[in-house]
């Protein structure tokens, strides 16, 4: 900042002022401060859609045993030496792991376009039951119809996300009818 | 310098209200790219990897000088990259402002940040700050 000119300062009343002439010049320049941005995001290795539609009524609290994931992968585990870069005496075996996150999100099939929307909050969380045990706390939508539950994970931060489509029915309690294709 | 919250608010939303100026009806995006020359890649005359539609209005108003983003759209990648940078533009395609991307200290954390083509691009969260 800089400033040309002569200021006049009188300690007993408080004032502060810029005595301004022919001759003398008063500027101020202000510089604003950085502006930030921050953005995150991850990458969808694979999407995969599972072959088996389950069918609920509108409006049905789900729990336990409906929606479920459960994270699985072959791993090596119970080494107990490492020797010149080789980790000996583990086993090879499917167990259970925790991701790096993980969430859920509801999207509805419109019948004409077979386009999907999103249904209400798209980063929903799942409940964990045990290692790498989930199921998704959730009300089937209220309109019947064809759903798809989306879960996405990471399971660490370096490796690619990966997305499973899981299809359900929203299934009328006889009220309001229910469109097929 | 230090600024009041109303005056980081007035300069944050000057900045991301540019976000949705357009007179088409084609929405704002995020272009990613393999390179962080930004500011000299136009969509049209440039090969992004990948747009991310915004929403309508692109961003929240700000709040303690901070505006986040409303949700964006997944989208594919056209071509194998390392992305590196992304620009963010208006509905007229207008380049209003963009960064760095990589897997850590970065304007953007993609993780990771090497895509192929048809794999998909997922934003979670963005926010314009004025300090």
């Amino acid at each position: 900042m800089a400033i040309y000119g002569k200021i006049h300062a009188t300690d007993s009343t408080h004032v502060i002022r810029f005595i301004g002439g022919p001759l003398s010049v008063g500027l101020i320049q202000l510089t604003d401060s950085t502006h930030q941005c921050g953005l995150s995001g991850y990458i969808l290795s694979d999407t995969t859609r599972l072959p088996t539609e389950l069918t609920y009524m509108q409006d049905q609290v789900l729990s336990r045993g409906d929606m479920t994931l459960v994270l699985t992968d072959w791993t090596y585990s119970g080494w107990s030496d490492y020797t010149d870069g080789t980790y000996v005496d583990g086993v090879w075996g499917f167990r259970n792991y925790i991701p790096s996150w993980i969430n859920y999100s509801v999207w509805h099939m419109d019948y004409d376009s077979s386009q999907y929307s999103l249904v209400g909050y798209r980063f929903r969380q799942p409940i964990t039951d045990n290692v790498g045990q989930y199921y998704a706390p959730m009300v089937t939508p209220s309109p019947p119809g064809h759903y798809e539950l989306r879960w996405r994970y990471q399971k660490t931060s370096t490796v690619y996300a990966h997305e499973i489509r899981a299809p359900f029915t929203s299934r009328s309690r006889g009220v309001d009818s229910m469109r097929d294709y | 310098m230090f600024k009041a919250i109303m005056a980081r608010n007035a300069a944050c939303n000057a900045v991301i209200q540019l976000v949705d100026v357009g007179t088409d009806y084609s929405s704002a995006g995020i272009y990613l790219f393999d390179s962080t020359d930004i500011p000299l890649y136009q969509p049209d005359s440039s090969s992004p990897v990948a747009r991310l539609a915004m929403s309508s209005p692109a961003f929240l108003d700000a709040t303690d000088g901070t505006a986040y983003s409303n949700p964006i759209t997944d989208n594919t990648a056209i071509r194998d990259a390392t992305v590196t940078g992304f620009g963010v533009y208006n509905r007229d395609s207008t380049f209003i402002f963009g960064g760095t991307v990589s897997t850590s200290a970065a304007d953007m954390i993609l993780n990771p940040n090497i895509i192929y083509h048809d794999q998909t691009a997922a934003l979670t969260s963005a926010y314009y700050l004025v300090p």
